[in-house]
Order: C-alpha cells, then sequence, then structure tokens
C-alpha cells in the first residue's frame, strides 16, 4: 500500500459517521442486484422496471469504515415529473450523499447517460458502475471506457453484479473518490443561454453561499431557467421570491430573444451532447445473431395480441398447477408431521391444563395451520421470481397496455397490480411509479382486489372442504373474479371522478435473460421469511388473543374446557361480540365464529384460517371435515367471496392511507365491504335458486 | 429446417386434436379415448390450444426469421407442463410408496403432456443451437 492510500484510509478511518451513498439509475440496471451484493441485504430484485419505490438502506462496513448505501427508484432523469423522480431527487438534494454511484447499463449506455450528465451539473462526485458488460461484449458493443472517464472526468468501473465482477474495484474506487474534490462538469448550451445562466446564477450564488447549502448554483440557474416547479418552490420556502421572480424575468426575455421554448432548448443541447459523446466513445458491432435479435424475436411472439395473451393465461395456469398440485403432497407431509407428532408431543410434555391449552389449542393449532401453506406459497414465489428474473413481466404489462387504457390507466399500472398477487402492501407502494395522481389512485382501488398469497389459505381450505374434485379451478375463479371486480371499479371510478384520456408512456424492455437460479432462490426465501415473520409474530400474538377471549367472558374466566364444549364457549367474550354482528350477516347464514375469524382477518388474512381452528377447537386435518358438516358447498363460495373482496389487512389500508390520504382510503373501505357483502349475498341467493 | 417446422406441426396437430377430443367429450358426455391421452382440465386445455396454436404458427413462419423464436417459445411451453407432470408425479409416487404405487406412478409418467414434452426436447435442442450458434 502506497503513502497515500494509508494515509486515506486512516481519514476514512477517523470519520465517525457512516459515509452515505446514494445508488441511482435508469430502471433495469441492476441497482438493487449491486445494493444486495454491497450490503448482502434484502432489496426487492426483479428483471422488470420499478421494483424499486422507494429509497432503501443498507450497511456496508469494510476495514473498519462504515457506508450508509441507499438504494433510489430507477429514473431516466431528475426533471421530477414522477414520484419517484422526485423522491430520488429529494434525497439528493436533502440526503447529502458524499458519493453518488450511478449503475449504467452497458447495453444501452447512451440512454443512461442523460441521467449521468445531470448528475454531474447538480456536482456530486460520481462513480459509474458499468453494469452488464458481459452482456455488451456479447452484443457486440465496444465502449472506450477511458476514453469516457478522461471527458466526464469521473471514474467508470465496469461490473457483472450478478457475478460479483468489479465489485471490489468498485468499492476501492468509492474510497479514492471521497477525499478528491467533485469534477468540474459543464457543457456548453450556447452565447445566449450561457449568459441567462450567468446572470441567475451570480444572483443566487452568495445567498447559497451564507445559507452554507451544498447545491451547484449553476445547475439551479439551469433548473430555474428550465422552470422546475420543485426548484422554484423549494426557493420560494427559503425566501428568495426576489431571485425567482427575477429569474422568471430573463427566462421569459431570452424566450422572446430565441423566439423558442429554453427549456426544448436546454435539453436538445443536452441530446446534442450525448450524441457526440455516444459517437465519440460507444461503437456497436452488428452481430448476426445476437442477444436483441432474440429478444426481439422472442417479444414479436409474447407481445403478439392474440398469441402473447394466450401465452400469458397459459403461464398463469402453468404457475398455479406448480404451486398447488406439486406442493399438495409436500403440504401433506407437514401437516401430517405438525398436527399429529409435534402436537402430541407438546400436549403430553406441558402441565398444567391451563399451559397445555394455551400451547396446543392456541398457538400450534393457529401456527401450525399457517405452516402447512409454506409449500404452496414456496413454488409460487419461485415461479413468479423465475418470471420476474426472465424479464417476462415486463411484456406482460406492454400486453396490457391496451386493455389499461380502456381503465383509463396505462400499461404501467399492470406491474402494482401483478404485485398486488403476492402482497398488497408493495403493490399499493410500487404505484408511486406511476405518472399522474389520477393514475395512482385508480390503481390503488383496484390493488385490494387482487387476491394477496394470504389469502389463499383461505381458499385453500375451502376448497379443500368442498371442492376437493375441483380445487385448481374454484381457486382461480377466485382470482379471476378478484380481476373482474377491481377492472368495474377502475371503470367505475374512471368515469364518477376523471373523465380524462390517458397519455402514453415509455417503458424499457429488457432483454431477455436466463434466469439466476441462486437469484430466484434467495428473493424466493426472502418473501417465504416475510410470510413466516409474520405467522411468528402478528398471527401468533393473534392466535393467543384468540384463545384468550375464547376462554374468557363477560362472566369471568371459563377455563380452556370452553375450546371443547360449545356450550361454555358460546359464553365467552368473541361469542358476544360475533354474536352482536350476528344479525348483519343472518342473509348469509354465516356460524358467529365465522363472524369472529373474518374479523380478525382485519388484522391480518393469514389469522382467518388460524382463527377458525381455534375457535372450532379442531387441529390442522379436522378443520375441512368440520366447515363442511357446517356449511354448503355454495356458502363456502359465498364465504370465499367475501374474504376475497372485503377490507384488506390493516397493513395494506395503512399503506393506503399514506398514498392517496385518509378520505380516499375511508372510501374504499367502505366500498369494499359493501361489495363483498353484496356479491356474497348475491351468489347465495342466485345460487340457491339454480341448484 | 422445412423438417424441423413439420416435426414440430406433427407435435401441434397432437396436441391440438388432443383438445378438440376433449372438448367433444365433455360437451357430449360421451367417451372417446382413455383420459391419459387428454388434458386434465379446462386450464389445460387452454394451455394445449396455446402451444398447439404456436407449433402451427411456428410452421407458417417457417420462411421467416421469426420461425425460430416462436417454436422456441413452443418448445419451452412443452417442456415445462412436462417438468411440472412429472414433479407432480415423483413427488406422488414418494409419497404414497407404501400402497402399489408403482402402478399408479407408470400410469402418471405416461400422460400425454409428458410424452409430447419428451418430444419437444430435440426441437428445443436444435433451435437453440441455431440461434446461439
Amino acid at each position: 500500500m502506497s503513502c497515500h492510500e494509508s494515509r486515506a484510509g486512516s481519514t476514512l478511518k477517523a470519520r465517525q459517521k457512516a459515509i452515505k451513498i446514494g445508488i441511482i439509475g435508469n430502471p433495469n440496471v441492476g441497482k438493487s442486484v449491486l445494493f444486495n451484493k454491497l450490503t448482502k441485504g434484502k432489496a426487492w430484485v426483479g428483471n422488470w422496471p420499478g421494483v424499486t419505490v422507494e429509497k432503501k438502506v443498507g450497511k456496508l462496513t469494510l476495514d473498519g469504515i462504515s457506508f450508509e448505501l441507499v438504494d433510489l427508484p430507477g429514473i431516466y432523469g431528475l426533471t421530477a415529473y414522477s414520484q419517484d423522480e422526485l423522491i430520488a431527487r429529494k434525497f439528493l438534494l436533502e440526503g447529502k450523499p458524499e458519493i453518488v454511484i450511478q449503475v449504467t447499463n452497458a447495453i444501452n449506455l447512451e440512454r443512461n447517460l442523460y441521467l449521468t450528465i445531470q448528475l454531474l451539473e447538480m456536482g456530486f462526485k460520481l462513480v459509474i458502475a458499468l453494469n452488464m458488460a458481459d452482456l455488451a461484449e456479447k452484443e457486440g458493443v465496444k465502449i472506450d471506457v477511458d476514453g469516457l472517464r478522461r471527458e466526464l472526468r469521473t471514474p467508470i468501473i465496469p461490473t457483472i453484479a450478478v457475478k460479483n465482477f468489479g465489485l471490489n474495484q468498485l468499492i476501492e474506487t468509492i474510497k479514492e473518490q471521497l477525499d478528491k474534490p467533485a469534477p468540474f462538469f459543464k457543457i456548453d448550451y450556447g452565447p445566449e443561454i450561457e449568459e441567462a445562466i450567468e446572470k441567475i446564477r451570480r444572483l443566487i450564488d452568495s445567498p447559497i453561499r451564507r445559507l452554507g447549502l451544498k447545491i451547484d448554483p449553476r445547475w439551479l440557474a439551469i433548473r430555474l431557467l428550465e422552470d422546475d416547479n420543485d426548484i422554484v418552490q423549494r426557493l420560494r420556502d427559503m425566501g428568495f421570491e426576489d431571485i425567482v421572480s427575477e429569474a422568471r424575468h430573463i427566462r421569459d426575455e431570452l424566450q422572446a430573444q430565441l423566439n423558442e421554448s429554453v427549456e426544448v432548448l436546454i435539453i436538445e443541447k443536452r441530446y446534442e451532447y450525448l450524441l457526440n459523446l455516444s459517437r465519440k466513445y460507444v461503437r456497436r458491432k452488428t452481430a448476426e445473431k445476437s442477444l436483441t435479435d432474440l429478444t426481439d424475436g422472442l417479444d414479436k411472439v409474447l407481445t403478439h395480441p392474440i398469441l402473447g395473451l394466450m401465452v400469458f393465461v397459459s403461464i398463469l395456469y402453468l404457475l398455479f398447477k406448480f404451486s398447488f398440485d406439486v406442493a399438495s403432497s409436500l403440504t401433506e407431509v407437514i401437516r401430517v408431521t405438525f398436527s399429529q407428532h409435534i402436537h402430541d408431543l407438546v400436549k403430553n410434555s406441558l402441565h398444567p391444563e391451563f399451559i397445555s391449552s394455551l400451547f396446543v389449542d392456541g398457538v400450534l393449532n393457529g401456527v401450525g395451520t399457517i405452516l402447512i401453506f409454506i409449500p404452496n406459497l414456496l413454488f409460487l414465489f419461485i415461479g413468479i421470481s423465475t418470471l420476474e428474473d426472465t424479464g417476462y413481466m415486463a411484456r406482460v404489462a406492454f400486453l396490457s397496455d391496451r386493455l389499461m387504457n380502456r381503465l383509463g390507466l396505462s400499461g404501467r399500472a399492470m406491474i402494482p397490480l401483478l404485485i398486488g398477487f403476492g402482497c398488497n402492501v408493495p403493490a399499493v407502494m410500487s404505484t408511486r411509479v406511476l405518472g399522474s395522481d389520477r393514475e395512482r389512485r385508480l390503481s390503488v382501488f383496484m390493488i385490494p382486489f387482487m387476491s394477496c398469497s394470504a389469502r389463499l389459505p383461505i381458499f385453500l381450505l375451502l376448497t379443500l372442504a368442498f371442492f376437493r374434485e375441483n380445487q385448481l379451478i374454484v381457486i382461480l375463479s377466485m382470482y379471476f373474479l378478484g380481476v373482474f371486480i377491481a377492472v368495474l371499479t377502475a371503470l367505475l371510478f374512471n368515469n364518477l371522478f376523471y373523465r380524462k384520456q390517458v397519455a402514453g408512456y415509455v417503458m424499457d424492455m429488457p432483454p431477455y435473460l436466463n434466469p439466476s437460479i441462486r437469484n430466484i432462490l434467495a428473493k424466493s426465501w426472502e418473501r417465504i421469511r416475510s410470510f413466516l415473520m409474520k405467522a411468528g409474530t402478528i398471527i401468533l400474538l393473534m392466535s393467543v388473543v384468540i384463545w384468550v377471549l375464547s376462554v374468557t367472558g363477560p362472566e369471568g374466566y371459563i377455563g380452556p374446557e370452553a375450546l371443547r364444549d360449545v356450550e361454555l364457549l358460546s359464553r365467552s367474550w368473541i361469542a358476544s361480540f360475533s354474536r352482536f354482528l350476528e344479525p348483519l350477516f343472518k342473509p348469509l347464514n354465516w356460524d358467529w365464529r365465522i363472524i369472529a375469524s373474518l374479523s380478525f382477518g382485519f388484522i391480518a388474512k393469514e389469522v382467518v384460517v388460524s382463527s377458525l381452528a381455534v375457535l372450532y377447537n379442531v387441529g390442522v386435518e379436522s378443520l375441512p371435515t368440520v366447515l363442511s358438516d357446517s356449511l354448503t358447498p355454495l356458502a363456502a363460495y359465498s364465504l370465499m367471496t367475501f374474504a376475497l373482496l372485503y377490507t384488506p389487512c390493516m397493513a395494506t389500508v395503512a399503506t393506503m392511507r399514506n398514498e392517496v390520504g385518509l378520505r380516499y382510503t375511508l372510501l374504499m373501505v367502505l366500498y369494499q365491504l359493501l361489495i363483498a357483502y353484496t356479491a356474497a349475498y348475491l351468489i347465495l341467493s342466485i345460487g340457491g335458486m339454480v341448484i | 429446417m422445412k423438417t424441423v417446422a413439420g416435426y414440430g406441426l406433427i407435435i401441434g396437430i397432437t396436441y391440438i386434436s388432443s383438445t378438440l377430443i376433449f372438448l367433444i367429450e365433455n360437451m357430449s358426455g360421451t367417451r372417446l379415448l382413455i383420459p391419459q391421452l387428454l388434458p386434465e382440465d379446462g386450464g389445460m386445455a387452454f394451455y394445449f390450444i396455446t402451444v398447439g396454436s404456436l407449433y402451427g404458427y411456428a410452421y407458417f413462419k417457417s420462411r421467416e426469421k421469426i420461425f425460430e423464436t416462436v417454436l422456441l417459445v413452443a418448445s419451452i411451453m412443452s417442456i415445462a407442463i412436462m417438468l411440472v407432470q412429472l414433479l407432480n408425479s415423483t413427488l406422488n409416487l414418494m409419497i404414497t410408496l407404501t400402497s402399489n404405487a408403482w402402478i399408479i406412478a407408470t400410469y402418471n409418467l405416461s400422460r400425454i403432456e409428458i410424452i409430447l414434452g419428451l418430444l419437444s426436447i430435440p426441437l428445443l435442442l436444435r433451435i437453440r443451437r441455431d440461434i446461439y450458434e
């Protein structure tokens, strides 16, 4: 190690606070993969745009130096047109990262460089990770890395994040850059615009220095010339109204002088600069057989309006077949092991009866019922992760653009809806990738009808009890019913609240890639882990709460016998509460225990099945039999419909409140309850007439 | 290429014929063929029609470059459903090993989607070679 290096190292070690680093880039360039590799963290990774919807933070400690890495949403520029661009820019302006890593896609470097020059104009110390270097080489893309490095005065490191290639060099470069000043970067916008930039820069230079803000005044001046609403507002909030007015005046004068929009001229100059940069440093060999050829060819089939749709429906069927049929035998193994062996072991080894009952009737029945669904969910997640990694999900969004347009949405809205099949919470959060508030609200209204994985155990249980022969078809019908109601909701709300045309959108189509088994397994494990965490925390707690509410009542302590004696159970708190609601659900012919379980489902949908097990006081294997004695198949289907459509879990409701506000959330909660009740009643009454 | 396209077309026709017989059986309530040679349910029938159509489409596009990628999708889908059924049968065999499971296992291994999936493997290998080399 040289003398300079060791000195730099000791300076770094002397820092008390973690060094903040932002990871930024276009959608689908591998930011989340790089973030995960560097932090060994748990960010969501997928080969489709819009996966990272909020900034994620991870830690990295190397040679005693702490780094705080922030994974930002995928963006094309810093113009703050969409929510994710705003989030990214807010972090850059307020989070004060010491260094920004821009992850770029080496295959389409030209497209990524627009963001690069914006970051350099902002005055950041930048390190560029030239990711997917292997694929670019295969594609015949030759990049003069040294030349580009000199031109941009910025370090560029070729990386292959999925294979850990270049990551050590990237970290070393970051360490080296910390003690260096930010590079001076300037695009020549032509004499007239430059003169205007200089005038505004002089206006804001000293107030900014006075306030000690680390914002490049030239960049601010350019943004003011581009009439950036966010920047204008920020300056107004800081009390610089006079500067804003003066800048507007300069801008208007310039516009009159040039007889053209200044914003358009600035963007044109940037693209001109980019074009020259690309011509000088990026060369493309036209290979006869290339990844682009294959991707284009596959797209002709997979985005074909008829064949593409048929393939999509077939893939969905295959996915569900994989996760239900294949997992069913494994579920059987877990069911027997858990409900017989572990159940008996705990029952015989714990005393007195109060404790034994708490563990066997409360904890084991509750958590055990959830655990048996792990194989189903694992296979489902493996399938979804595989589709994400191949790049197929982006095609699904493209394919659905026309359909989504009819609902007043763009094809991009399909992504949050598909995420909704896994969990409604990240789905609601991912609506931030959508451009307008209108689109975001409409998507948020649709998402709760997408049957999330937590509702699956309810369907599995009821189909096992009533539709054993046609389990797959009945469950699929639930998914289609959810989609149908979501479509109706979008049409209704779009007509009621909005009557606007949807603008088209630009979406990156990632090349088709062979999925990485490691990535698929890691992602599936992460999803299962979060499911288990829920089972281990909320459900465990809820199971115990249900048990307590079942063994106590208005008259006081009843005892564990209540769980074996319906007469005693009917004196419990839980029976009192459910009986209070019973008249409301009389038309649906539901037992008070079903009402109680569905009420607990508001806390987490996973709880519905486990609370049924506790309230009926049966083991996992007997629950379908007990239910089949107390319900008809039609009533079971009606119950499944209610469970599908009624208010989502409290985590989703809380997220909805954050995203669309309290008023819309309350409206949605009431609307869903109404829809669920009506649909369940219609199925029961119309079905009763037909059958 | 004509031979490859023709081979694919035969597999495609088998998929479609099998689905049509399944539909006729369902609508008329009669039994024309043993269930092993027909799709399992409505969802599988749709899957069969899709794969069959893709093989047919590939044949009609066999003079164009797109032919290779259509065939690639068709053979991948054909092999995917075969693998899912194979996995299903193997797991079931393991679970029911104590009974006369070998009869059930052999019976399940003779399902049409497994046979057609196996027949699609050489096509996938051929097309992969053409695309990547």
